[in-house]
């Protein structure tokens, strides 16, 4: 389903060439649950960002269903973006203003899925993760594991097959570290392919995991 | 959001402002449909003097004329009420011309113009009765340079479009203006000149300068494009006004540029990561500027109306300019359409363009950089 071939991303910065990934190789067949794990700055929210298509390789390809996208015009891209990729952040980068329904419904708004049908599916969606009543409310006032899965609410709106993950879990509590983990299992059970970044065990020891990678200076150890 | 405010209260002040200068315009437009054809003055050492009644038998010869008035002009102090002394126009005029009102285009709102047998008789202005608590069949009481006074009948009061014209204006018989006025009989203040074929004014004010010597020929083009200019320009102050807030709108929409690339680089890059396109994008920036912008313009616009209508405290003297010597009336305002329309453009097209700009700039780069430069 994804294959990354010899992916390198060199940033300039202030006139100085950081190599933020190098030379890296993974295949994925759709399904499976792939962690990418490393210490801070090691480069795996990089390699999530080329393979979600939201940044271009310096080198190296991303095939996704044997398709090339580092080549693809932006167009392309988004469209992929939108039918193929759902991003959960680790910053969760919800809309604030907006309730955590609209959040939800927001990838639909391009597609031209009238409001209250949108409202439909993500109400569907918010209810399924275990978030029926907060619906309504603006982000800003939820919790942080109730931001994370409107976020991933967010990113199953549109089916997507792949589901990219960055540090899910990070940024919010064991109680609800382990409801995401539930919702994970249970998407990869019915056939999502994950590719997760985590540099704690507790990812590691509960999702059902068919590979593992760790990167160390933006190469594969 | 945080531009409604500002885009309020820079249009509300956009909208008084040209309701306001539509209003003087529209007002001084009317004045000068009550100009002559020409208008012939004599003059004696390159001043303006009297005109004696010789010139005008001998320009009345032309046959292209239809007729030629004589008026004997001044001005009258006289005491407003709630204190103060204002300055009015007292203008004579020769009924016995067959001048009517229709020569000077106002039309008589109540009682009738002056007949030939008319003296002392007076037509004033709707505003000057008003505010002087004269009706027909009253008198008003005008003191001469000398301390004398002298009573006119009111026997017509005009309705008139044009306030700032009759506001100030007391119209009476020419020879009961003379005596008032000192001037002697055989003398007037200028000529109002009425052609046969208005079209020919020009040619007809040369044959007049070409024939005579210490006479000046005012055409109406001549004389409207003086009071145009003084009204529409009102000693500059509406173009600087509209210069200032002109560039408040434009520090306005860098104001909104530049809180897009603070605050909405991040925005624009999740949307484009969720699957936004560009496209999606402007859009979207696209109809929140237009409800934010059009929201401020209306109200802005509602608040102007409103504004004008309470009679522009505050700011109404500033706009009538010589107050000082004139008398008071309300500040005449226009409100049209295409003034509206102009304000909608003025407002929105710079704010439109320093929102859908950067967005479409932000647009054009990774949304992974858009995100993390957010």
């Amino acid at each position: 389903m994804i294959q990354i071939r010899s992916l390198t991303k060199v940033f300039k910065e202030t006139g100085r060439e950081v190599v933020a990934l190098c030379d890296v190789k993974i295949d994925i067949q759709k399904g499976e649950c792939v962690l990418i794990g490393g210490t801070s700055g090691s480069g795996k929210t990089t390699l999530l960002n080329v393979v979600g298509c939201l940044t271009r390789p310096t080198s190296g390809e991303v095939l996704i269903d044997h398709n090339a996208t580092s080549g693809l015009p932006e167009h392309f891209l988004s469209d992929l973006r939108r039918r193929k990729i759902g991003f959960v952040f680790q910053q969760y980068h919800l809309f604030t203003g907006y309730t955590a329904i609209e959040n939800v419904g927001m990838p639909l708004v391009p597609k031209g899925v009238r409001e209250a049908e949108r409202r439909r599916r993500a109400g569907y969606l918010l209810d399924s993760l275990g978030l029926h009543g907060r619906a309504d409310f603006p982000v800003n006032e939820l919790s942080g594991g109730e931001q994370q899965r409107v976020a991933i609410a967010r990113a199953l709106i549109n089916d997507p097959d792949i589901i990219i993950a960055d540090e899910p879990s990070s940024n919010i509590d064991a109680g609800n570290a382990a409801k995401i983990i539930e919702i994970f299992v249970e998407l990869i059970r019915r056939g999502k392919t994950f590719l997760i970044t985590a540099h704690n065990g507790l990812l590691t020891k509960q999702l059902p995991v068919t590979s593992s990678y760790v990167l160390e200076n933006g190469r594969m150890k | 959001m945080a531009i409604f405010i500002p885009l309020f209260v820079v249009m509300a002040c956009a909208a008084v402002m040209t309701f306001i200068k539509d209003g003087i315009y529209k007002d001084a437009l009317n004045t000068v449909s009550t100009l002559p054809d020409i208008t012939v003055q004599q003059t004696a050492g390159g001043r303006v003097s009297y005109v004696q009644e010789e010139l005008a038998k001998e320009i009345s010869a032309d046959p292209s004329l239809r007729k030629v008035v004589p008026r004997a002009w001044g001005y009258v102090p006289l005491v407003v009420p709630g204190g103060g002394i204002a300055s009015y126009t007292l203008m004579g005029v020769d009924v016995g011309s067959a001048f009517s009102s229709q020569d000077i285009s106002l039309a008589i709102g109540s009682g009738r113009f002056l007949s030939a047998s008319d003296k002392n008789c007076a037509v004033v202005g709707k505003i000057f009765a008003a505010q002087n608590k004269v009706d027909l069949g009253g008198t008003i009481l005008l003191t001469d340079e000398s301390g004398n006074e002298t009573a006119f009948t009111i026997i017509g009061i005009f309705k008139s479009s044009s306030q700032i014209h009759t506001a100030d204006l007391i119209v009476t018989d020419i020879e009961s203006a003379r005596t008032f006025l000192g001037y002697s009989r055989n003398e007037s203040s200028d000529l109002a000149v009425y052609l046969k074929e208005p079209q020919f004014a020009d040619q007809v004010s040369k044959d007049i300068l070409v024939s005579r010597k210490n006479v000046r020929a005012l055409t109406k083009e001549d004389l409207a494009t003086a009071i145009k200019q003084g009204y529409d320009g009102k000693a500059g102050i509406f173009q600087l006004a509209w210069l200032i807030l002109l560039l408040s709108v434009l520090v306005l929409a860098w104001a909104q540029a530049s809180s897009i690339s603070l605050e909405m680089k991040k925005e624009i890059g999740v949307l484009k990561a969720i699957g936004w396109s560009i496209l999606d994008i402007i859009e979207l920036k696209m109809m929140e500027v237009v409800i934010i912008g059009l929201g401020g313009i209306l109200c802005g616009i509602l608040f102007g109306m409103f504004f004008v209508y309470m009679g522009a405290p505050l700011v109404k003297q500033y706009f009538l300019g010589w107050a000082v010597v004139y008398p008071q009336f309300p500040l005449p305002i226009s409100i049209e359409g295409s003034s509206i329309f102009l304000l909608f453009v003025i407002g929105l097209f710079p704010l439109s363009a320093a929102t859908i700009f950067p967005a479409w700039l932000t647009g054009t780069i990774e949304p992974d950089s858009a995100i993390r430069s957010g």
